[in-house]
């Protein structure tokens, strides 16, 4: 009977850790999330809940040799708009990264992984918490996208 | 000298017949009766003889359809040689010609020695009469010169085109190089090569030209003609849409066949047609800026003919062509003609005069022939040649798209009226730009390919028109360029799975458009008129003409670009947006008059907006504290200070939409990163 008892309490016990520590997937294997982040990934959500209220799509690719695409449509648009540049993640899993036209992002990110496997990145400035489902980039997007090398600029298809 | 002479009397000419027309501050003039000016809703000058335009009532137009001897006995009645219905009586268009209450129009024939007046006075003590309208004539928006086209190795007026056109380098209204005379601007065109690596048309929309006839068999036309595929050349109505052997179109003046090279025709409608869709990259001739791609891709073609030799050009023909176009498929009316500026100073003052015409037109606008892409059609028309202070009616009516001229030097061209109801600017060429007569300097495009003999106003023969390809100018010529660059737009709508109401696309052409007001100061040579109608060359004043040329000049990659849409603006919760207008109204932004901001109780406080969205010099100030969406609409007007309504002349009220993102961090390029 104790025996049972000690089992349910040791059993309770470890539930409470693993809620408290959230969704958190521990890394697999000890892969490191530098390895994890590897992929291709669509916004699920973001907790301003812009993504509710405004047209808009977003994609992420971020490749081993520390490059990024970044495919949105944001507003009325046709066309997804491609940014690309590099980033690159320290030892604390932040990630920070600059566009090919020299413009740092807007904010550093906290990154980490749910337990479906979900990227979340939470920004260091301002918090939002952006919630990234794995997705292949479709080759519609790719192929329609225009590049933008600067804010003001639409290149020609 | 001689071209000089003959301009100023082709100029005079279309002046003096404005004398002849009604005028607004005295409508009641002529009628001699309380019941006549009850029921006339314009004056008989300038009226077709022998004819005139009664509305009657239900009832009596239900015994005109179902009873012949009614219509007969009537007809002796009246004293009248026939009555026909204005719109015929179409199976498969009736009812909603009936929603229209246009099947209550009708034409009534009569001696040509009748006297009008008499005749109306006398439908006016009819009960069952409710409107009478006397049958007034329009003219061209050209003074119908044209000049000779001979290519030329050295000449290159035009900048490379992908296209194997031939006598594309000489087209610099499309792509202009800067090099057809000292004073030409680079850039002063419609832009359209950029525009064409994304279309080059669609030949699922139709363009009426609704103008002399359209020779629809010149080599560079021929594959871009609407072709009606239910009838039959037999001399029948085989389609039964109430018009015989109608093929390509419809000769309304002359109520047959399309001709284009009689006696008193010019090859305006053939001009005006290349510039729509002359068949591109076919290796021959001229490109036309919805000709296609060489793939059989063009937009089509449909001859609307409103004017036949010295005929035409009345209202009831006109009536009748546009409410042909509208049945047939059409989903632009291009329309260079127009009555003189000035003649009518309100929108309230057109539709009552020209009421069966306007009523067509309406019918026009509210057809969905292109539904996929378009929510009803669209009308343009050329704003008109008097360089009066206002545009010509029809166009200046808020409905329609009103177009102005300017010239290879970026400038007005000297005919071009200005002003309220002028809504956009577009190339319309100008034999005299640089102070010399150029054939050059004027618009190139097709021209019927048999030479037409030309006489003066009294009949005397004092040319022949230009062959195959020749140079014209006048806001005619201008008009098509704008009808063309909305065929693209349309095309590219289709290509890329858009669709828009009819206000999101006027806005869209509206505001696709480069600044052409910080040019005009000082003056330029050119043609000058003094009080004598005599022509010489002198400086003409450009100030006169600033933030009054319409909008802008048109821009066909940016009328493109609008299709594709509006990106979305980030912003900094607790910051400030700055948006510049001329992102969204193009090159005349900071001219335009604004309306004002439309916003939702919802989206302002999503965005925690606590102050109002701020206009000032030409850009938006939007001062959100909340992270969150919202989507903003600005209104302004198109050609002068306010919108034009049944009381006034004035501009077309155009709309931008943006949407807002409000968050708490922002790239500076707008990447979500």
């Amino acid at each position: 009977m104790f025996r049972k008892f000690a089992f349910l309490l040791s059993a309770m016990a470890l539930a409470a850790v693993a809620v408290s520590c959230g969704d958190r997937i521990e890394p697999e294997n000890d892969k490191p999330v530098s390895e994890m982040i590897i992929g291709e990934w669509r916004l699920i959500s973001d907790s301003d809940r812009l993504s509710e209220n405004a047209s808009m799509d977003i994609y992420l690719s971020f490749s081993k040799n520390n490059t990024f695409e970044l495919y949105q449509k944001l507003g009325n648009v046709l066309y997804f708009r491609r940014y690309s540049g590099t980033y690159s993640i320290n030892e604390d899993n932040v990630v920070s990264g600059e566009y090919s036209g020299g413009d740092a992002w807007a904010s550093d990110y906290e990154v980490s992984f749910d337990r479906k496997g979900d990227l979340v990145m939470t920004a260091l400035r301002g918090e939002p918490v952006c919630r990234y489902g794995k997705s292949e980039i479709p080759s519609a997007v790719r192929e329609g996208a225009v590049d933008v090398r600067s804010s003001d600029v639409f290149p020609f298809l | 000298m001689k071209r000089l002479l003959y301009t100023a009397v082709m100029l005079l000419c279309l002046s003096g017949c404005a004398d002849r027309l009604p005028t607004a501050e005295s409508p009641e003039g002529g009628l001699p009766s309380a019941g006549l000016m009850a029921k006339a809703v314009n004056t008989m000058e300038d009226a077709v003889s022998g004819n005139l335009l009664i509305y009657v009532s239900e009832d009596v137009a239900s015994s005109l359809e179902s009873d012949d001897d009614y219509m007969d006995s009537l007809a002796v009645a009246w004293g009248v040689s026939s009555i026909r219905r204005l719109f015929p009586a179409v199976e498969k268009t009736e009812s909603r010609t009936r929603a229209y209450g246009l099947h209550r129009w009708y034409e009534v024939f009569f001696p040509e020695d009748s006297d009008v007046a008499d005749m109306a006075l006398m439908f006016s003590e009819k009960e069952y009469v409710q409107r009478i309208q006397f049958n007034n004539r329009m003219k061209k928006a050209s003074d119908c010169i044209s000049r000779q086209y001979v290519p030329s190795s050295s000449r290159m007026s035009a900048r490379a085109s992908s296209f194997n056109d031939p006598y594309f380098k000489d087209q610099w209204h499309y792509m202009n190089s800067g090099n057809v005379v000292p004073s030409a601007v680079a850039g002063a065109d419609v832009n359209v090569a950029d525009a064409w690596r994304l279309t080059g048309g669609d030949p699922s929309i139709v363009v009426a030209v609704i103008d002399e006839g359209v020779q629809y068999d010149h080599p560079d036309l021929a594959g871009n003609m609407w072709v009606n595929e239910d009838e039959i050349k037999n001399g029948s109505d085989s389609d039964g849409n109430g018009y015989r052997d109608d093929i390509h179109g419809y000769n309304f003046a002359g109520r047959g066949e399309l001709s284009w090279a009689r006696a008193g025709d010019s090859g305006h409608g053939t001009h005006v047609a290349g510039t729509v869709a002359a068949v591109n990259n076919n290796g021959k001739g001229v490109a036309g800026i919805a000709g296609g791609t060489g793939n059989r891709d063009g937009v089509k073609i449909m001859s609307c003919q409103i004017f036949d030799g010295h005929t035409g050009g009345s209202d009831s023909v006109i009536a009748a062509a546009v409410k042909y176009a509208a049945d047939n498929g059409a989903c632009i009316a291009q329309c260079s003609f127009g009555v003189n500026a000035g003649w009518a100073a309100s929108d309230g003052v057109y539709k009552k005069y020209m009421s069966a015409e306007y009523e067509a037109f309406r019918y026009f606008i509210e057809t969905s022939n292109c539904p996929d892409v378009l929510e009803g059609g669209l009308v343009i028309f050329a704003a008109g040649n008097e360089h009066t202070g206002i545009a010509a009616y029809p166009g200046a009516c808020r409905e329609f798209i009103s177009v102005t001229s300017f010239a290879a030097d970026y400038l007005p061209a000297y005919y071009t009226n200005y002003g309220p109801g002028c809504n956009i600017s577009a190339p319309g060429g100008e034999y005299y730009t640089g102070g010399s007569s150029q054939d050059e300097t004027a618009v190139l495009s097709t021209m019927p390919t048999e030479k037409i003999p030309l006489y003066d106003a009294d009949g005397n023969l004092y040319d022949y028109s230009a062959v195959n390809y020749g140079y014209m100018q006048g806001t005619s010529m201008a008009c098509p360029h704008v009808s063309g660059v909305a065929a693209l737009a349309l095309s590219y709508a289709k290509k890329t799975g858009r669709r828009f109401s009819n206000d999101e696309m006027v806005s869209m052409i509206l505001t696709s458009v480069n600044d052409i007001d910080s040019r005009l100061s000082g003056s330029k040579r050119t043609l000058l008129i003094n009080s004598s109608g005599e022509g010489y060359i002198g400086s003409m004043a450009l100030a006169p003409f600033r933030y009054k040329m319409g909008t802008g000049a048109i821009d066909a990659w940016k009328l493109l670009m609008s299709v594709e849409g509006i990106p979305s603006f980030t912003v900094l919760a607790g910051g400030e947006l700055v948006v510049d207008l001329e992102e969204l109204f193009g090159g005349g932004a900071s001219h335009l008059k604004y309306l004002g901001v439309e916003i939702s109780d919802k989206d302002k406080a999503s965005i925690g907006l606590n102050e109002a969205p701020l206009i000032q010099s030409g850009r938006l100030f939007i001062y959100p504290t909340k992270r969150g969406a919202a989507k903003i609409t600005i209104n302004a007007v198109a050609g002068g200070n306010m919108v034009g309504s049944d009381e006034n002349t004035g501009g077309m009220k155009i709309s931008k939409e943006i949407s807002v993102l409000s968050r708490n961090i922002a790239s500076g390029n707008g990447g979500w990163l």
